[in-house]
């Protein structure tokens, strides 16, 4: 049960497999199922569309909590009942919960599949969120806030969405804060669900060796009497541009510098979000990527260096994030500034660019070997975007030209206007 | 690496093959996605080192994958790249892999990726330099890291001076003091091939590939044998080790010796480790973050190994708790001695094991670390099916036999504030 990061900007499209059916039941929630026989498995996933950007700030961290105490109970099914259930039969189950969506997870041998169905539909509509059961919870997620901030680089991350999206609700931790946990009364929590929860913000995705047209009769009459409700949530406003260099930093007695550094960047469906997928590719995942030749090898400045990109419907972002021995940051910072003004100014080979795009169609393979990597990739699009996005995707990568990519580089890489979080070595403080 | 062992579903088309010097090739056919993983996997690791030596296999794995006599880093990197993946290395105790993963209908070209690495690296001097550096580096940034403290300081306290308890990583001590020469040395002495298993998992046909790693690596020249390790110890060296750290939480591990992968109470020890702490419905899940709430993360582990392996439990938690978290794992302990497992709780237990493992074991790269793993152990790739009747076969009194021979002793670190 781990918290979600930020939702992926090259998810995996899905040419290969059988093709998904995707139907809108009465009550709004939306089935997607799709036949995947790599293995005699079947991955079962509820998507919420709620997250931590819905929250009030007396409700902060609520969804993650929400998340924890989904599956503790509900009228039929005492606590534990749910996690003995999977455990008894060989699988698994999981759960992440991001600004924008909560998802809930399990994979189970496909005999299975009406079990599985039974368990998460009885959930969503029926937990019971016990009083105890909330307030042993309440320790564990304590301890999860408190485990976050000793780990130098998922903190560092932290600290560069705080800043790169002040005045944004992306700025939110999805932990919540230790106060906003320790003081949650239960009816919040409740009705925090009661609001949210709805099958008309949800996502039903079932993969496997299944019967698609039984699985999808079998989960409509499961939850028939799962009523709608509309949602009063406050829209989501895009992040604005960013005006300058934002800037923070910290230090704690670490060995190790920690850096990110992070830009404005497209939201699906903006057709630059191709070329931002290629560009945050070709900067840095990989070895033979440029930040990594450049920062690490010709110049020794990194120990680690890596790119991405992520398409939240709020605000996009490309990021840099690098580990380094010595707090040599203003020295990195300059020369990973040279290397994306090179890409705007310079050219990209076509060897390049095709190593790019097979990384990208690779990543896509990969996510295809297991029926929830494909239930990923439908449950992502369609609770953000829209399946047709994941079922194109990758044929429209495949188009981004070198043109484009130059393109994205110079419209988003600005010099001067980004954010820049640090964590560097010295005595705990800001 | 940690397998939880367990069966393959079905007869996979698997075949192995040991060539006439000693190297053992496994290949497995599957067609289900269009991607191919390999492993060149050597026994060799940290347990082969000294604390003169420690890292000497981490830095030898980071050199190898920077130049061959034909390929530079750049070119070498590259070529992963164009075939839709990447070239890494591992290095662990025991073994030390350089893998490969990509597009299937490239598996030629990786395939020759780790032929060249591993039969033809330069080891050029300016590129020991550089990985010595970027490797001190990586021991830093584990020492930022609490809960990999905590595990380091617990192999000391568990092995003392047994060379199972050196870093995987090595220290920044004694990599700083490492050379090209020593490289050479390490390479010379340890990668021979009665010691290498390349194993292969993909959309790939078999026949194709076994020709094409006889011709690779058929004519590597045996070697002189293999070094034996002085033997386990039989109780910890230190019951207790402790480092004041200003961490948000105390991480707690308490760690006993326990046999290899061969012993016959291998099964017996691996039901006993879900039950203690492997997953969501384990004792120690339920005892101290279900019922307490004293953890998010709480678990335990047994890796497979060759020579000698241990058992360990792990929690993170509020520091004024750890006396407490600690008291509760040995109190888990105990029961488990003391009494007999319920008959369900044990079929729980077994069921998440196989079911667990067989999940694991659907991705192409999972299947070539563990077929290339489990014939590195000696116990054969096969291992990934046969396990499954080893964890059925285990009673409630194997259990009992297995906690009262081996939770005795047990070893304690603690990471957090003083």
């Amino acid at each position: 049960v781990a918290p979600g990061g930020p939702v992926s900007g090259a998810p995996a499209a899905t040419n290969g497999a059988a093709a998904p059916e995707r139907r809108q039941l009465d009550n709004g929630l939306t089935t997607i199922v799709a036949a995947h026989r790599a293995a005699d498995v079947v991955a079962v996933q509820l998507w919420f569309r709620v997250g931590a950007h819905h929250e009030a700030p007396e409700e902060a961290g609520l969804s993650h909590f929400v998340e924890h105490l989904f599956f503790k109970g509900t009228p039929q099914r005492g606590p534990g009942v749910i996690d003995r259930t999977i455990s008894e039969l060989g699988g698994e189950m999981n759960a992440a919960t991001s600004q924008d969506y909560t998802y809930f997870h399990v994979v189970l041998p496909a005999r299975h599949v009406e079990v599985a169905l039974d368990l998460v539909a009885d959930a969503a509509r029926h937990a019971v969120f016990e009083a105890d059961e909330v307030d042993r919870e309440r320790l564990v997620v304590l301890e999860e806030i408190r485990r976050a901030h000793d780990h130098p680089a998922s903190y560092l991350w932290r600290l560069l969405m705080r800043q790169h999206f002040a005045d944004h609700p992306y700025a939110r931790d999805v932990l919540g804060t230790p106060e906003s946990i320790q003081t949650a009364p239960r009816e919040r929590i409740v009705e925090y669900h009661r609001r949210h929860y709805v099958p008309n913000e949800a996502v039903l995705v079932v993969v496997g060796n299944v019967d698609p047209q039984r699985t999808l009769a079998h989960a409509a009459r499961l939850v028939e009497d799962w009523r709608p409700r509309p949602r009063s949530a406050a829209g989501l406003p895009r992040a604005g541009e960013l005006a300058a260099v934002r800037r923070i930093a910290e230090t704690r007695p670490l060995q190790q510098t920690y850096l990110g550094v992070a830009w404005r960047a497209p939201v699906v469906p903006e057709p630059a979000v191709y070329a931002a997928d290629v560009l945050a590719t070709l900067l840095g995942r990989g070895r033979s990527s440029r930040l990594s030749q450049a920062l690490k090898e010709r110049l020794g400045l990194v120990s680690q260096v890596s790119a991405s990109f992520y398409s939240q419907p709020g605000g996009g972002t490309l990021a840099v994030n690098a580990r380094a021995r010595v707090p040599r940051e203003a020295e990195i910072e300059a020369a990973l500034l040279a290397e994306l003004a090179a890409v705007g100014a310079g050219a990209i080979e076509e060897a390049e660019l095709a190593r790019a795009l097979t990384a990208l169609e690779a990543g896509h393979a990969f996510g295809q070997e297991t029926a929830e990597g494909v239930a990923y990739g439908y449950g992502l699009a369609e609770t953000l975007w829209t399946l047709d996005f994941e079922l194109g995707y990758l044929d429209r990568v495949r188009r981004v030209t070198a043109d484009r990519v130059r393109d994205a580089a110079r419209r988003y890489l600005a010099p001067d206007r980004f954010t820049a979080a640090l964590l560097a070595p010295g005595s705990s403080g800001s | 690496v940690i397998p939880p062992a367990g069966g393959a579903r079905t007869a996979d088309a698997v075949t192995r093959e040991v060539l006439g010097n000693g190297l053992t090739v496994v290949v497995r056919e599957n067609p289900s996605a269009p991607v191919v993983a390999m492993t060149l996997m050597v026994r060799v690791g940290s347990c082969h080192e000294t604390a003169a030596t420690s890292g000497a296999t981490a830095l030898l794995g980071r050199v190898l994958i920077k130049g061959t006599r034909h390929r530079s880093a750049l070119e070498l990197a590259r070529a992963a790249e164009d075939a839709g993946g990447s070239l890494d290395v591992t290095a662990d105790q025991e073994y030390a892999e350089v893998r490969a993963l990509g597009l299937a209908r490239h598996w030629r070209a990786l395939l020759g990726l780790l032929h060249e690495v591993g039969t033809a690296p330069t080891l050029d001097p300016e590129e020991v330099e550089r990985e010595r550096a970027v490797l001190i580096d990586q021991i830093r940034g584990l020492e930022d890291q609490p809960g990999q403290v905590a595990s380091r300081l617990l192999a000391r306290a568990l092995f003392g001076d047994h060379p199972l308890a050196l870093p995987t990583a090595g220290t920044p001590e004694s990599v700083a003091a490492l050379g090209r020469a020593d490289l050479v040395r390490h390479l010379a002495a340890h990668a021979t091939p009665e010691r290498i298993v390349l194993a292969v998992s993909g959309d790939v046909p078999a026949p194709e590939v076994l020709a094409e790693a006889r011709e690779a690596f058929g004519d590597l020249a045996p070697g002189a044998g293999e070094p034996a390790l002085p033997p386990a110890p039989a109780r910890p060296a230190v019951s207790r080790i402790a480092e004041a750290r200003p961490t948000e939480q105390a991480h707690v591990v308490v760690g006993w010796l326990a046999p290899p992968v061969s012993h016959p109470d291998f099964g017996p020890l691996r039901v006993l480790d879900a039950l203690l702490g492997g997953g969501m419905s384990s004792r120690l899940f339920n005892a101290l973050r279900e019922r307490e709430g004293l953890a998010y993360a709480v678990g335990s582990y047994y890796p497979s190994r060759r020579a000698a392996s241990r058992l360990v439990a792990q929690i993170g938690t509020a520091p004024a708790n750890a006396p407490r978290a600690e008291q509760g794992i040995l109190a888990e302990a105990e029961r488990l001695r003391e009494e007999p497992v319920p008959g369900e709780e044990l079929d729980r237990a077994k069921a998440q094991l196989t079911g667990g493992f067989e999940l694991d074991l659907r991705t192409n790269a999972r299947q070539a670390l563990y077929r290339g793993l489990f014939e590195s152990l000696g116990v054969g790739h096969g291992f990934v099916s046969s396990y499954r009747g080893l964890v059925e076969a285990v009673t409630p009194a194997d259990v009992q036999r297995a906690a009262r021979r081996y939770l005795v002793d047990h070893a304690v670190a603690v990471v957090g504030p003083a």
